[in-house]
């Protein structure tokens, strides 16, 4: 990809059933910026986070990727599964282990969670489950679908200074908040 | 591809009901059925095949019906994506793992009934390898019917899919006939195989197009 760019969206639409949700959506992001998609509930958001991580398509434009960046998403659905543990969940996922894990369990004190099936969490505590992949990932670009919805105070700050870091360390962030993060973000308004 | 055929097998293992259900209802098929005709030994065994081939192809009709839906609700299968996983071998896989803990089982309990309705040893070895091939058949067109109307009750779309299989069941009648008259039975076993290779080839493929087509 040319001149820097991590990522780079030109004349973005999304139309559902010849309603236009939103129009020429214009942004770039170089490594360690960080693009904050504000909007009014039902305005495209998540549609428009889901054609970024390339699950679906746009009706017009185009969004640009390095083809050799790596991404990681936490959306609106935790792609946990209910049935199994906490730990079975996270081995399931393959891209670490628990000893890699332990850091972030302790901090969102989910340690002694670990042998609980994730249908008998809470709400909040299925969102900390979720947030582990972008915790213990080493993707360049991470998108995050309203990622404080049902965190606590505490976890909320852990969140955002971890992802300070991430943006310092030259990764990419783009996220859907109703709350202001504090990222330093170039806003996308819907 | 070891490490999702581990995580989808896992994964399959650990919902009993999805996997020992399926079984335990053919089993309850095959067991129950004698007990409601009054036929003699030797007509139990003509009118057996049938409802050995009718047992597994509702019993893999039914257990189809969360093939795909649960990763599509829970957000695993946007995950797949986001991860440039290949959503062709993930179906694939997933078929793969469903006949081997549904299917397999299945072509052995059919073994295991022949040998009880017909006494015969290398007929009903026949019977079994011919319902491991069969078996993997249904997964693969139910699994495209489930696909089609995913977040629309998907068992529509597996009875849609019923007259797909007839002319497998025609084919499995036929192959019955030979084997009982001792004629010449290879020609069908050749015919399902390359059934069974067309659809091994062609349907991870277009079950995963209209899976995407789902996600957008």
């Amino acid at each position: 990809m040319t001149n820097d760019y991590v990522l780079a969206a030109h004349n973005i639409g999304y139309s559902i059933n010849n309603t236009k949700l939103f129009k020429n959506i214009n942004f770039e992001a170089k490594k360690g910026e960080s693009i904050h998609i504000k909007g009014s509930n039902g305005s495209g958001k998540t549609t428009l986070l889901r054609i970024i991580a390339g699950i679906c398509s746009s009706s017009n434009g185009e969004v640009i990727i390095d083809e050799e960046i790596s991404k990681v998403m936490v959306g609106h659905s935790n792609a946990l599964k209910d049935y199994l543990t906490l730990k079975e969940n996270i081995l399931m996922d393959g891209s670490f282990d628990i000893k890699d894990t332990n850091i972030f369990l302790e901090s969102l004190n989910l340690k002694n969670k670990l042998e609980l099936k994730i249908g008998s969490l809470s709400f909040g505590q299925r969102k900390k489950a979720s947030l582990l992949k972008v915790f213990n990932n080493n993707s360049d670009l991470i998108i995050l679908d309203e990622p404080c919805v049902g965190l606590d105070a505490k976890t909320q700050i852990y969140l955002i200074e971890f992802l300070k870091k991430e943006l310092a360390k030259g990764k990419t962030i783009v996220y859907s908040s109703h709350i202001d993060m504090n990222l330093d973000s170039i806003e996308v308004y819907l | 591809m070891k490490g999702l055929l581990h995580i989808e097998l896992f994964k399959l293992f650990k919902k009993i009901r999805s996997w020992l259900g399926p079984v335990l209802i053919f089993t309850l098929i095959i067991i129950a059925y004698p007990l409601t005709v009054e036929y003699s030994t030797s007509e139990l065994a003509k009118s057996f095949y049938s409802i050995l081939w009718l047992g597994s192809l509702m019993t893999i009709m039914f257990s189809t019906e969360d093939i795909f839906l649960e990763d599509y609700l829970d957000g695993t299968m946007d995950q797949y994506i986001v991860n440039n996983i290949s959503l062709p071998l993930i179906v694939f896989i997933k078929i793969f793992v469903y006949w081997l803990l549904i299917g397999v089982p299945i072509g052995i309990l059919s073994f295991i009934f022949a040998i009880a309705f017909t006494s015969n040893f290398e007929s009903s070895l026949l019977i079994g390898v011919i319902s491991l091939v069969v078996n993997y058949i249904y997964f693969a067109v139910f699994s495209f019917g489930n696909s089609l109307s995913l977040n629309k009750g998907s068992l529509l779309s597996s009875l849609v899919c019923l007259p797909l299989v007839l002319p497998i069941l025609i084919t499995l009648g036929k192959f019955i006939t030979a084997l009982e008259y001792a004629l010449n039975f290879y020609s069908y076993i050749i015919l399902l195989l390359g059934v069974l290779s067309i659809i091994i080839t062609i349907i991870p493929f277009l079950i995963s197009f209209i899976l995407k087509a789902h996600l957008d």
